[in-house]
């Protein structure tokens, strides 16, 4: 499950990071988090339970609150994949 | 601090050497991921990626 988690633009790296030390400590069940280059002001939250914003790992400065709801994993995966379509061809 | 991305598994270090693939790192990098828990992260398994830490999605 994919949650969104608003933050101040400029720090979504540093929020990431802040969140990834948080919950390795804490040992809630994240994944990953993804912070796209063309979503401003948002970090993606790979989790298999409901993220709990109340948790104290979830207090981490410049981090402004969750979107309600999860986020269709397909809807991300355009994220994933961000090279051009003409430098796949290439490839190819 | 300068960051790069190994234009091979995208793992992002400050090294001008990927430790692991032996070749050049870059700066041009965008996009980020850190991955928690490689064996059960959907997005770590769709980028092949199996070991924690931070990544790049795109390395030029
Ligand atoms: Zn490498």
């Amino acid at each position: 499950m994919i949650y969104a988690i608003r933050t101040l633009v400029g720090q979504e790296k540093n929020v990431a990071r802040l969140l990834a030390r948080n919950v390795k400590t804490s040992g809630i069940e994240v994944r990953s988090i993804l912070v796209p280059e063309t979503l401003k002001g948002y970090i993606l939250v790979e989790s298999d339970t409901k993220i709990d914003m109340q948790n104290p790992a979830f207090k981490v400065p410049h981090m402004k609150g969750a979107i309600e709801g999860e986020i269709p994993y397909d809807e991300i995966q355009t994220f994933l994949n961000p090279e051009p379509i003409t430098a796949s061809i290439k490839k190819g | 601090m300068v960051t790069k991305a190994c234009t091979k598994c995208h793992r992002i270090m400050e090294e001008d050497r990927c430790a692991v693939c032996n070749i050049p790192t870059s700066k041009n990098w965008s996009g980020f991921l850190i991955v928690v828990d490689p064996e059960n992260s959907n997005i770590a398994k769709d980028l092949h990626i199996t070991l924690p830490g931070e990544y790049a999605l795109r390395v030029r």
